[in-house]
């Protein structure tokens, strides 16, 4: 008759001993992730934009369920505005970074999307250099990190005092 | 004649199983947490200055034209500068001659052989395809 201590090897208070660890560590284990903020908040994927609400994913990121490792658990926003440029003109972009949930998170990346100033002064006279490192942002707290946007040397002259929007996306992990 | 594991490494084996199937099970969660930000901003440019009204000498039949720097609000002085000539009698423009002719990136120039007449200057700033406001005309400057 097939035995399963028997198979491994195990005498009974062996088979208990190996039995009460697997029960004992696997007690900890759930104890220790129901516990984490990282679980508890998996409810929370609906993205705030700056300055009003949306449902939409950010940029770069995704809601997508069969790719866990993208998916958006929480929200930061991301807030900075620029002027003075002119044809051949780069200057510095304070973004600031706002945490709104308790614990630490780590943006790992920041894109820049720019919108047309007008038909006749398009996205295409402005860049926007990305951020891409480890910007740590503490739990309800907020930090800064510094992009350039510069303005091509060929914008026309219809681009003189023209805006342009800039729209935000950025991906970001638990500290 | 079976040997049988002692029961201290069979808690050992069970530790080591239980390790194996929970981090298995548990780095996946742990990995999957992210977050997305997102935000709104916008990028201002600025206006091209207007330049500032030249002032003009006459030596012989060389004029020279001097003029004030041109700036962007946050002090930058506009890359150059666009000269042109008119008569000061009924306002035709005449083409300007070497010395001041072009894209200028001083502040003053010197124009040569410029005809006899009563001749008035204005600049305008430039910066790559942009360009500012005319300055108000010098005062007129006569050449025998």
């Amino acid at each position: 008759m097939f035995s399963f201590s028997g198979a491994l090897g195990l005498g009974r208070r062996g088979l208990r001993a190996t039995l009460f660890g697997l029960v004992a560590f696997l007690s900890v284990l759930t104890v220790g992730l129901g516990a984490s903020p990282a679980v508890q908040r998996t409810d929370q994927i609906v993205l705030v934009g700056y300055g009003s609400s949306s449902s939409a994913p950010a940029l770069g990121a995704t809601s997508s369920p069969a790719a866990p490792q993208t998916q958006t658990n929480g929200s930061f926003t991301i807030a900075g505005s620029v002027a003075g440029l002119y044809p051949g003109h780069t200057v510095p972009m304070v973004l600031i970074v706002t945490n709104p949930k308790s614990f630490s998170i780590v943006v790992t990346s920041i894109t820049t999307t720019v919108g047309d100033a007008s038909a006749a002064c398009p996205a295409s006279n402005l860049s926007v250099t990305a951020f891409s490192g480890q910007l740590l942002v503490p739990g309800l707290g907020s930090a800064n990190t510094t992009v350039q946007v510069g303005m091509a040397q060929s914008a026309t002259d219809t681009c003189q005092g023209a805006t342009f929007p800039l729209v935000y996306g950025g991906l970001a992990s638990k500290s | 004649m079976t040997r049988r594991i002692p029961a201290r490494l069979g808690l050992l084996l069970g530790l080591c199983l239980a390790l194996t199937l929970g981090l298995t099970l548990a780095l996946p969660v742990l990995a999957a947490w992210g977050a997305g930000g997102s935000g709104r901003g916008s990028a201002l440019a600025y206006t091209m200055p207007t330049g500032g009204q030249p002032s003009v000498g006459a030596s012989g039949s060389s004029v020279s034209v001097r003029w004030p720097a041109a700036t962007f609000p946050d002090g930058h002085s506009v890359a150059g500068y666009v000269i042109r000539r008119f008569n000061a009698v009924n306002g035709t423009e005449a083409t300007v001659g070497a010395g001041c002719s072009g894209v200028l990136t001083t502040t003053t120039c010197t124009e040569l052989n410029v005809p006899a007449g009563s001749w008035i200057y204005t600049d305008t700033p430039v910066q790559d395809n942009w360009t500012g406001g005319q300055s108000l005309a010098s005062t007129a400057v006569t050449v025998q």
